[in-house]
């Protein structure tokens, strides 16, 4: 589903930020999931524009680590994300891709 | 000051007494934000208060003197201030790293302590356990950032990156000949000389120099320089033109 997609935060997603953990809820404030440091800074990344060799590129960058093994974390994290209908993957064109 | 000129007799040194603690020296202008941060902090089995000061320009003495593992520095530390204080730490070469502390979170204050040099930033509303554990890590060579704000710095460097992905862009819009008259540019040479080197008309170093203005959507030699130098376009520019000139 990644590829050349784009995450973006599913519509009506929200983050409830605590100490050291946080949970990404929906619309009727049911927990979708929680997220650590990274995942949630991640998943406000997620504007529908940032693509994710940015996002790889910035954390790798801010990080000191090897590109590849940040795009491994990245990547799967943003599957789970997409899992929990925390986020959505839209395509170049900016249309939602149906999972 | 003079570099290795001791303290005057005020400062409050407190040598350590823990050989293998994490030696923090304290600059905030608030005696009673000192005096907590010294007493949680020496409750702390590893890490040690060595000194604490309320100003900027005996934190730097003292840093220079005592060189502490980690200056926690408050960014309203008068009168310079916490950044340019922070600043003037990593600009002496010494090992000590440096912890800015801010009121509250604050983007644009975040940004300048990264582009100070800080390696990190923390704000007055952390508790102890998050001072204490912020310092270990800049201690083991990591740097720190309240988790809420990582956001903020992940977006800039996206930013940055984009901003320059775009000039970049620019340039490469740029043909050969342009590019040699943006390097002729860069040593000073004006369009005459530039006519001269080139074996062109005055005329025509004028109309590439309009041109190649225009595809980098400024409005002078000077700012197309600058932003050539910015994004290391002309020393590309010049090797290039040395290669490719037989």
């Amino acid at each position: 589903m990644i590829g050349h997609s784009i995450p973006q935060q599913a519509r009506n997603t929200k983050l409830k930020r605590g100490r050291g953990a946080h949970i990404l809820e929906d619309d009727h404030d049911r927990p979708l999931c929680r997220a650590n440091d990274t995942a949630a800074a991640l998943w406000e990344l997620c504007d529908g524009r940032t693509t994710v060799d940015e996002m790889v590129a910035a954390i790798a960058e801010l990080s000191s680590l090897p590109e590849a093994e940040v795009r491994d974390d990245v990547t799967r994290a943003l599957s789970e994300l997409a899992i929990v209908n925390a986020i959505e993957w839209l395509t170049p064109r900016g249309d939602v891709q149906q999972p | 000051m003079a570099q290795g000129t001791s303290p005057p007799a005020d400062l409050a040194v407190i040598e350590s007494s823990t050989a293998a603690a994490v030696r923090v020296l304290v600059a905030t202008p608030a005696p009673l934000l000192r005096y907590a941060l010294r007493t949680a902090l020496n409750c702390e089995p590893d890490l040690t208060v060595v000194a604490e000061f309320g100003d900027s320009e005996t934190t730097l003495l003292a840093v220079r003197r005592l060189v502490p593992d980690i200056a926690l520095v408050d960014a309203e530390l008068p009168p310079a201030g916490g950044i340019a204080t922070s600043v003037k730490i990593k600009e002496s070469d010494l090992p000590t790293r440096v912890l800015v502390i801010g009121s509250h979170p604050d983007r644009a204050e975040l940004l300048a302590v990264i582009e100070a040099g800080a390696d990190g930033y923390l704000t007055k509303s952390s508790d102890v356990d998050e001072i204490a554990s912020a310092l270990r890590q800049l201690h083991t060579g990591h740097a720190c950032v309240p988790p809420e704000m990582l956001n903020v710095l992940l977006r800039d460097l996206i930013d940055r990156r984009r901003a320059g992905g775009e000039v970049l862009e620019r340039f490469g819009r740029l043909s050969r000949r342009e590019r040699e008259v943006l390097a002729l540019l860069a040593e000073g040479l004006d369009h005459n000389l530039i006519a001269a080197k080139l074996f062109v008309s005055a005329h025509t170093a004028r109309t590439h120099i309009q041109n190649l203005l225009e595809k980098l959507e400024v409005h002078s030699r000077v700012e197309a320089v600058g932003l050539a130098l910015e994004h290391n376009v002309i020393s590309r520019s010049s090797q290039a033109l040395r290669q490719e000139t037989p």
